[in-house]
């Protein structure tokens, strides 16, 4: 039987399965001493990139400042406001924060790079785009929205497969109300893949967040299922 | 090269987040951040692309991105993992989308290389410490478990592709793993408390 220091050693270099990940991240919440013991294994890991710190060639400075320099300032900027990305630029930068959010281990740098590319095969090209990342029990994923071209694009994963009769659901809470998004079911792998079109007209209010419920009954206004992941 | 002596460091830079939020209005503070993490990700992308003109490719994106405005939130770590986790999380893609296959890796990987300078004095903050530091310590590593680490960090190979690689047994790599990954945490401790 692998000791939980082993198991600790395998989570962190991304050598367990969803499952036995799953599995040892519940036994790790209820274990002060493993959890303090992955964590220093996640920090050293995280040291290893500090190794090949390198004086980049001159000539870089100068090309890579002119470079963000081209990049346009937007004419105001609030918190709140979309910003302009390129898709795939998008799909990095969410899969890095992704990983930060969760604490940069290799198992979800490996999985983050997937849901990268996924996102950025499904919308290609530059334009206006907000990002939200959803979580809740084990599942994890992207939710981005593009306002100008009205659509939206979702990648979730760790997802329950569900009977014939539910379906997942997502919604936007805008105000006081929430904003149905989409009706999808979720693969024999546990995925949902998928674009939908964003009623723009209905954001009347800043999108508080997005969330998923597991729906069985006819869709109404308002969700009526449990809510089984949603944007922090 | 960020910095000579005729341009000294400031007494007190102002800190990442500042510059970040003066970023999105002023590209001018892109300067600062470079001389700050440019040796980090540049010699990131370098050892994961074994390529110096990729690496300067991908150093130019991580740091336009930078610019684009990203969902970077100080208060979930720094920004020097943030940029670390979005240049090798860039760059190995670019890797795997090249198509480069296992036996190539057979014959060409060595080891990452190392760099032909050490870090200038542009690379400050905790950076240049930390760097001599895990230097060390990586070359301290049996070269097993150091080739190990490196496939696992800068390849984002499994442990059985790392075998497969090395035609070694599985068992084997893992305990290279473990070891490394372990002697790398004895030697480092006082960087992870």
């Amino acid at each position: 039987m692998t000791s939980p220091n082993d198991l600790a050693v395998e989570y962190v270099l991304g050598e367990l399965s969803p499952e036995d990940a799953a599995t040892f991240e519940r036994r790790v919440a209820t274990d002060a001493a493993l959890a303090e013991e992955v964590r220093k294994l996640r920090a050293t890991l995280d040291l290893v990139p500090f190794a090949t710190v390198t004086e980049p060639p001159a000539h870089l400075r100068a090309r890579v400042l002119a470079a963000g320099a081209a990049v346009p300032v937007p004419a105001r900027a609030t918190r709140r406001a979309p910003r302009r990305v390129v898709w795939s630029q998008f799909a990095a930068a969410a899969a890095a924060m992704l990983a930060l959010a969760l604490g940069f281990d290799t198992y979800r740098v490996r999985r983050e790079l997937g849901l990268e590319r996924e996102l950025t095969a499904m919308l290609q090209e530059p334009n206006i785009v907000r990002s939200f990342a959803l979580t809740g029990g084990g599942a994890y994923g992207t939710v981005a929205l593009d306002l100008d071209a009205k659509r939206g694009a979702v990648v979730l994963k760790g997802l329950r497969a569900l009977p014939a009769e539910e379906r997942y659901r997502l919604w936007a809470q805008v105000g006081d109300k929430s904003v149905f998004c989409g009706e999808f079911g979720a693969s024999a792998a546990g995925t949902i893949t998928a674009q939908f079109p964003v009623p723009v007209e209905s954001y009347t209010a800043p999108i508080a967040k997005l969330f998923l419920t597991r729906e069985s009954a006819p869709r109404g206004p308002e969700p009526t299922g449990p809510t089984v992941m949603e944007s922090a | 090269m960020g910095r000579t002596e005729h341009d000294p460091v400031p007494a007190a830079d102002p800190p990442d987040d500042v510059l970040l939020r003066t970023l999105g209005t002023d590209r001018a503070a892109l300067g600062p951040l470079y001389d700050r993490y440019g040796g980090l990700v540049f010699g990131l992308a370098r050892a994961i692309l074994q390529s110096q003109e990729e690496a300067e490719d991908l150093t130019q994106e991580v740091f336009v991105t930078l610019c684009q405005g990203t969902t970077f939130d100080a208060r979930r770590g720094s920004l020097g993992a943030f940029l670390t986790t979005l240049t090798r999380s860039r760059a190995i893609d670019r890797l795997r989308s090249r198509g480069r296959r296992l036996r190539l890796l057979r014959a060409s990987w060595q080891s990452a290389p190392p760099p032909d300078r050490p870090a200038g004095p542009a690379d400050r903050i905790a950076t240049r410490e930390s760097s001599a530091r895990v230097r060390n310590a990586m070359a301290e590593l049996p070269a097993n478990e150091r080739r190990a680490l490196e496939m696992v960090y800068y390849q984002g190979l499994t442990q059985a592709e790392i075998a497969a690689t090395l035609d070694a047994p599985l068992g084997t790599v893992k305990s290279w793993c473990r070891r490394g990954l372990l002697g790398l945490r004895d030697a480092l401790g006082d960087l992870v408390e």
